[in-house]
């Protein structure tokens, strides 16, 4: 739409209108010349954004997906997240059950070693008499013994251990959906932002970065690449070090 | 170093604390608690005689970087050594945990020689 400038006409024909006692008329005619004056500015921009709005979240509302996305898929990454803090959660510690099992049979089978040890150094150097050699044949087919039993143990505990690392791979599977949902609805989101008319800001920029001093878990790999964060225990230290540590 | 020393380990997760405490134990310290976050930890040290604390950074209720700074202001415990486990790497929470007094800081995923390296280092100094 044109805008048309305000003229001395306009002005006149406000100033007969009041002359002639028209009061009321020319009220509604200097509202209409502000109008006019307006019409490309503000009203038709607030205009245009409120329908363009209207639109998008008319759009948004009736997209049937996002109804899906909403009362079914997202509480079921929800449930899907809280089953990867159980399975991972059950897998360490059934590996560390196991390792914890294996510690006092190894350490029985190194203190039954420590113990024949020295006959057995006696029996090396060709120092041991009749008495002491019976005595070590014993503690020898004892230790074969245990050994076995020892051998037959730790292993069923290894396998244990290996089987218990089968939550890599089905965590891995629920992840894959997880973030295959998340990249869904980032889309739609952008989409629908984009309908509204507003520019595509790049508001990471805008994003602060966190105090430095709150705690926000590992590092995430685009944080440990912009240098913001200890690449490993070498750099922690390098730091400290220059701190005087 | 006397492998008796009283030590605290403090962590939200059981898991971590599980291994932590097999290290230690594989290092030959055996006297170790746990606790689950800054604020059961620190009655428990106001109140029983530890010597060495081994904390996480991001818990619930009260976090390491608090727990830390609550040893270093109580006149009981302002002398305790605190080795700091965490996953935080972030530079300023580095320097943040060195000012507020920390005495070795280990980022996650560590390696049991590292948490030896870093024991040695502390006891080092206290003897």
């Amino acid at each position: 739409m044109e805008k048309a400038p305000l003229t001395l006409g306009d002005i006149q024909e406000v100033e007969e209108m009041l002359e002639c006692g028209m009061q009321d008329e020319a009220e509604q005619r200097i509202i209409a010349l502000a109008q006019k004056l307006e019409k490309d500015s503000v009203y038709s921009q607030v205009g245009v954004l409120t329908r363009d709005l209207h639109d998008a979240i008319t759009r948004f509302a009736d997209d049937e997906r996002l109804r899906v996305i909403t009362n079914v898929e997202i509480p079921d990454a929800s449930e899907r997240l809280r089953y990867i803090i159980d399975m991972t959660d059950k897998a360490a510690n059934s590996t560390l059950d196991a390792v914890e099992s294996c510690e006092p049979i190894v350490n029985s089978l190194l203190a039954t070693i420590d113990n024949l040890m020295p006959a057995w150094d006696q029996l090396m150097h060709g120092q041991i008499d009749r008495f002491e050699f019976v005595n070590l044949c014993h503690k020898i087919d004892n230790l074969i013994r245990k050994t076995r039993d020892i051998a037959e143990k730790v292993s069923d505990q290894l396998n244990k251990i290996m089987m218990a690392q089968d939550y890599q791979d089905l965590t891995g599977q629920m992840i894959q959906k997880v973030i295959k949902l998340v990249a869904e609805v980032e889309d739609k989101l952008v989409k629908f932002l984009k309908s509204c008319g507003a520019n595509a800001v790049d508001v990471s920029k805008n994003v602060k970065n966190g105090s430095g001093i709150e705690a926000e878990g590992p590092a995430l790999s685009k944080h440990i690449e912009s240098k913001q964060v200890a690449q490993s225990q070498d750099d922690v230290d390098d730091l400290l070090a220059s701190l005087g540590f | 170093m006397d492998k008796n020393i009283k030590i605290l380990i403090v962590d939200d997760f059981s898991t971590m604390r599980r291994i932590v405490k097999n290290l230690l134990r594989d290092l030959g310290y055996n006297n170790t608690h746990e606790a689950d976050d800054g604020a059961t930890a620190l009655p428990m040290l106001e109140n029983g005689d530890f010597q060495f604390v081994v904390t996480d950074w991001n818990m619930p209720i009260m976090q390491g970087i608090d727990l830390l700074k609550a040893i270093r202001k109580s006149p009981k415990l302002k002398a305790l050594p605190v080795l700091m486990i965490t996953a935080e790497a972030k530079r300023e929470q580095i320097v943040e945990a060195a000012m507020a007094g920390v005495n070795g800081y280990i980022v996650k995923p560590f390696t049991a020689a590292t948490l030896k390296a870093k024991l040695d280092k502390i006891f080092e100094r206290f003897e």
